[in-house]
């Protein structure tokens, strides 16, 4: 993968995820800063 | 050292990323792994035609409306990063992701997980090249 966006960057989504099994609704604002190159990720997650 | 970039410049950042982009594109949720090396998807969504985003607007473009997935991979592991890539499955960006909401809130150490056969739908997305 060629790292082509700039440090600084950034993706803001807001999803939804229906649960197959309980058929649950979440809904989530999800932020993310881009990364580079190498970085392994770990995340913390607050959820509805 | 701080930096500062005008709007313009912001603006045409963010038109040459989007640019690269294309049309139906895939947005992808994954679990943790470099850049080089992306985890494995859980779950991923096709964006628009004729332009996934739209123009940028003050440094920053939106989305076209992306199409829901409603039977997802899943993953045990906890999504950790979102990929951009063409239809043609090129990465274009990737970022880290952290959720927030804005309704109560539960902090949840294992992560967002998605299950497979979950519904993943994604109602808003931006992109924004360079900080003012």
């Amino acid at each position: 993968m060629n790292e082509i966006a700039v440090q600084g960057s950034i993706m803001t989504a807001v999803i939804q995820v229906i649960r197959k099994d309980t058929g649950l609704v979440e809904d989530y604002i999800l932020t993310g800063t881009i990364v580079p190159d190498e970085e392994v990720i770990e995340t913390e997650t607050l959820e509805d | 050292m701080a930096g500062t970039h005008p709007t313009a410049t912001r603006d045409a950042a963010t038109n040459a990323v989007i640019n690269l982009i294309g049309a139906n594109a895939i947005l992808a949720f994954r679990i943790a792994g470099p850049i080089s090396a992306p985890g494995a998807i859980a779950a991923s969504l096709i964006m628009t035609t004729p332009s996934s985003f739209g123009t940028s607007s003050g440094g920053t473009a939106t989305a076209a409306a992306i199409t829901t997935n409603t039977n997802v991979a899943g993953n045990a592991s906890p999504v950790a990063t979102a990929t951009v890539n063409t239809s043609g499955g090129t990465a274009i960006f990737m970022c880290t992701v952290a959720a927030v909401s804005g309704g109560d809130i539960n902090i949840s150490s294992g992560g967002l997980t998605f299950n497979a056969g979950d519904t993943v739908s994604c109602s808003s997305l931006t992109y924004t090249a360079l900080a003012a």
